[in-house]
């Protein structure tokens, strides 16, 4: 049988993020792997044996410098970047990917893009949807689920879910990704497991302003159920059904980030609760902050509809400096509205 | 501005000896044609059915349905000796049982193999150059007629008609690029469909292009006649009976288009599957034969022989500012739609006097037919060079070999390729409708529609097609207005690459509004729009104004 995996396709983990090392990890528990790194002190530290970002990389991980290089030799590519360096990437990589190539790619954010007028109309593109736009390739998933990268390099038991369209996709991942520690389910519904990792970001600000309030723990169940309404709406609108909102990457996920004060969009709720501004949050953090982004677009799109709540009050508290308690109306002031409609 | 092909009509065939066409190539080693496609189905079932106990079980529900087919949806076209065959097989079976053969993959395929053969001899045409010829010769005067043009140059003064039915014919895309692309690889064309018109304007339209003879599928209803039946099956037409849904008969047809495809026959087929009924461009095509495409391109990159061969996608946009049989067409749409609340319009039934005259009649009209051929592509959508290579976005070549590669290996996987047909759906969708030509039959009916639910705003589509005709006037200069404003937003959404516009738009607005009247369906026992002596817009049927108008819907977004 040749439906799995083979050596001679090589695997590429594209940025060294604390989640990009994370998967590193996971992979290298099988296959050689090679880490893409544009850091320059990535380098000095890698060749010194010395942790990236705290974390001891398995003996498997190799660290490549040259971009095309690693597209030549990996024909499994794993992107884990934010989602705003997707056209850089592309660009750079344009000309030497194929249609052989295979993505599965691991980030939770749209993607605006101007660079072609036909596609300005375009709602902002998942990374699936971008590489299809922008690349020959074509066999592309996501993998997606709780998983927070500090567990992940604690060694504890965790589960994703890999979507793609293709069978063969999801079987390599399985095959990549599976080991005692780590469980892996397939979906061929990517654009719904693209949609529910990418919404849940902006719901966890709000789940870690209730937090920051002390709302205590009934109050953020409820805003969860609410906030899980408002995403399936969504995502209903833009044509994907609800059932894989209720696997691992829509309310798995959404349980982990909005209980977490590891998830970095929880954390910024909570600090916005307890009074900091969001100007001196986003300095602090190292790394992009997806929800925010997403929370943005999702309000361009969606202003006009009063079918999204949680996303109107939390664009308010977040960039026109309303009271953090106003995220309280829109769960215990909603009226005469069923409880679980959206399923319908 | 518009794309219009300029070159002298008609070309000369790219291939000029009709015996050397692919088709003709093709149907020509027939004994070896038919084993080819009897091997094919078999392996393609027995992939699908593994064990023989699933063979059995297929078996008996083949039987089964083809006897239901027999006795609950008979037609005319079924043979006597229909009943007889299946009553035999079933005999076979029965006999099979007995003697407790039933589960020998070996009996089972002998049985298998007498219903390919039966089907086969039911679907299987044979192309008849001679018919093609004498086709040809007699189409122009078809045409000419309906056209109200001279049949051809040479005859022109003998008609005293000033156009030829060349001139009538007005074709959009890169034809040339199509013309040296169809000596690379077979082509697909995939045109929209309106009318019944449609299977022999395309196929003269390929013809005048200069471009050879396609195999195309044809309900097999249509094959009443005997001797038209013929001469269908000579022109290289292939029988498909919509009855027939049971695995084994679909696997035939799918074997059938891929062994001609393999054999580099071009095919055309509507993805549609069925003339449009509402008027709009339908969004569900039909898969089954884009993933012989899928099949076929697979096919060729893993033959050493073949290996640089395209299989070329081709969109093709049919365009009249008449639709033959638009008034059952939009019937039977509403009907489905409407149901209690729509009701018919009293209708004028066709006679063959009617028919007679409805081609002398509107003596000063031109009707033209736009055809417009969309990008060759490859399955993927990718872009072809003038040597059949696939291009990137970015003009990089592309080896199609790399889509069915897995590692060092190809991989057969059935559920990837079907994918590649899903997106193949797609990309056919998108062609049909960024190439529709624009008319200025289009144009009016589309303005007069919106301005007629403008002026009722309460009222529900049913209502409004109800409406008493004497209260339905449109003033020529309000007319004219909301004309100019339609015109300059299909002439933005064309520069977007969102449709075509047709010659008969680089005139002024007042000849446009004017001429899509006078040419708006204009075969129908009523017309859509027509202007009273009083200089005013007026409809003889509303149904007709939406059908027309629907054509339109999907390019304005509001006036």
């Amino acid at each position: 049988m040749s439906t799995m995996y083979n050596r001679d396709m090589g695997i590429g983990v594209i940025g060294a993020g604390k989640f990009g090392l994370a998967l590193c990890n996971l992979l290298a528990e099988k296959n050689p792997v090679k880490l893409y790194s544009r850091r320059q002190e990535d380098t000095a530290n890698f060749a010194a044996n010395r942790p990236l970002r705290d974390v001891v990389l398995h003996n498997n991980v190799s660290l490549e410098t040259d971009l095309e290089n690693l597209c030549k030799t990996c024909e499994v590519l794993i992107p884990a970047i934010p989602s705003d360096n997707y056209p850089e990437l592309v660009q750079a990589i344009q000309n030497i990917i194929n249609p052989g190539h295979f993505v599965i790619h691991a980030t939770k954010g749209f993607i605006q893009s101007n660079a072609n007028p036909d596609t300005k109309s375009h709602r902002p593109f998942t990374v699936s949807e971008y590489f299809e736009q922008f690349t020959t390739i074509r066999r592309i998933g996501m993998i997606a689920g709780p998983n927070l990268s500090h567990e992940i390099h604690q060694g504890l038991p965790a589960g994703a879910v890999i979507g793609s369209r293709f069978n063969e996709v999801i079987t390599i991942g399985k095959d990549l990704f599976s080991s005692d520690r780590f469980q892996i389910f397939g979906s061929n519904d990517l654009l719904a497991i693209e949609l529910a990792g990418i919404l849940k970001n902006y719901i966890a600000i709000g789940a870690g302003i209730t937090e920051g309030l002390e709302l205590g723990s009934n109050a953020r169940s409820l805003y969860i159920t609410r906030a899980l309404a408002e995403i399936i709406y969504i995502a209903n609108r833009l044509g994907v059904s609800s059932t894989s909102f209720l696997g691992l990457a829509g309310v798995g996920d959404l349980m982990t980030t909005c209980q977490s004060p590891l998830s970095r969009n929880f954390t910024v709720g909570y600090r916005i609760a307890k009074g900091e501004s969001i100007e001196s949050i986003v300095n602090d953090s190292i790394e992009t902050i997806e929800g925010l982004k997403t929370l943005k677009l999702i309000h361009s799109e969606w202003r006009y509809t009063s079918r999204i709540p949680i996303a109107q009050v939390l664009h308010e508290i977040l960039f026109d400096q309303k009271d953090p308690k106003g995220l309280i109306n829109v769960f215990m002031k909603a009226t005469g509205e069923n409880d679980v409609e959206f399923a319908l | 501005m518009n794309q219009a092909y300029t070159e002298r009509l008609p070309r000369k065939p790219v291939i000029k000896d009709i015996k050397q066409w692919p088709l003709t190539k093709a149907t020509s080693e027939r004994k070896e044609f038919k084993a080819q496609v009897r091997s094919r189905t078999l392996n393609a079932l027995k992939r699908n059915f593994q064990d023989s106990s699933e063979f059995y079980e297929l078996l008996k529900n083949v039987i089964y349905l083809e006897k239901i087919r027999l006795t609950q949806n008979p037609w005319k076209t079924d043979k006597q000796s229909e009943a007889l065959f299946w009553a035999d097989i079933k005999a076979q079976m029965l006999e099979l049982e007995k003697q407790n053969n039933h589960t020998s993959s070996n009996h089972l395929e002998g049985v298998l193999t007498q219903i390919i053969n039966h089907y086969l001899q039911e679907i299987l045409s044979r192309f008849e150059p001679r018919a093609y010829r004498f086709a040809q010769r007699i189409l122009p005067y078809f045409y000419g007629g309906l056209l109200k043009s001279a049949p051809g140059r040479r005859i022109q003064k003998f008609w005293r008609s000033k156009d030829s039915i060349y001139d009538r014919f007005i074709f959009y895309g890169d034809i040339d690029r199509l013309r040296e692309l169809s000596s690379i690889g077979p082509l697909i064309v995939l045109p929209n469909h309106q009318s019944n018109l449609d299977s022999p304007t395309i196929g003269y339209g390929i013809n005048l292009l200069g471009l050879p003879a396609m195999t195309y599928g044809a309900g097999i209803n249509l094959f009443t006649l005997p001797w038209l039946s013929k001469k269908m099956n000579q022109l290289g037409a292939y029988k498909v009976d919509r009855r027939k849904k049971n695995a084994i008969y679909l696997e035939v047809l799918k074997s059938y288009s891929s062994v001609c495809l393999a054999r580099g026959v071009h095919s055309l087929f509507f993805p549609e599957g069925t003339r449009s009924r509402s008027g709009t461009l339908s969004n569900k095509l039909k898969l089954g034969l884009l993933g012989t495409a899928v099949q076929t391109q697979k096919d060729y990159v893993l033959d050493e022989g073949q290996y640089n061969r395209p299989v070329i996608i081709v969109p093709v946009s049919i365009n009249y500012s008449f639709t033959l049989e638009a008034e059952s067409l939009i019937d039977q749409h509403l009907k489905k739609q409407g149901r209690e609340q729509y009701i018919k319009e009293a209708s004028v039934t066709a006679t063959s006097y009617r028919l007679l005259s409805i081609l002398f009649s509107h003596p000063y009209t031109k009707p033209e037919i736009h055809i417009a051929f969309g990008e060759p592509t490859d399955i993927f959508g990718n872009k072809l060079d003038a040597s059949g290579r696939s291009l990137d976005v970015h003009g990089n070549f592309i080896n199609r070999e790399e889509y069915f590669r897995r590692g060092n290996d190809h991989v057969h996987d059935d559920q990837r390729d079907s994918v590649y047909a899903q997106d193949l759906g797609q990309i056919v969708q998108k062609g049909l409708h960024d190439n529709k030509v624009v008319l200025s039959s289009n144009i009016v009916a589309l303005v007069a529609f919106r301005m007629l639910r403008a002026s009722f705003p309460k009222l529900d589509l049913y209502e409004l097609l109800r409406l008493p005709l004497e209260d339905v006037i449109w003033e020529w200069d309000d007319f004219l207005d909301a004309c100019q404003r339609t015109i300059d937003h299909v002439r933005i959404k064309s520069s977007q690459g969102n449709c075509i516009l047709s010659t008969q738009l680089d005139q002024s607005t007042t000849s446009i509004a004017s001429h899509g009247v006078k040419h708006l369906g204009i075969y129908n026992s009523k017309r859509a729009l027509v202007r009273s002596s009083d200089g005013k817009l007026r409809s003889e049927s509303l149904l007709l104004l939406h059908f027309y108008a629907n054509q339109m819907e999907a390019y304005v977004d509001n006036v």
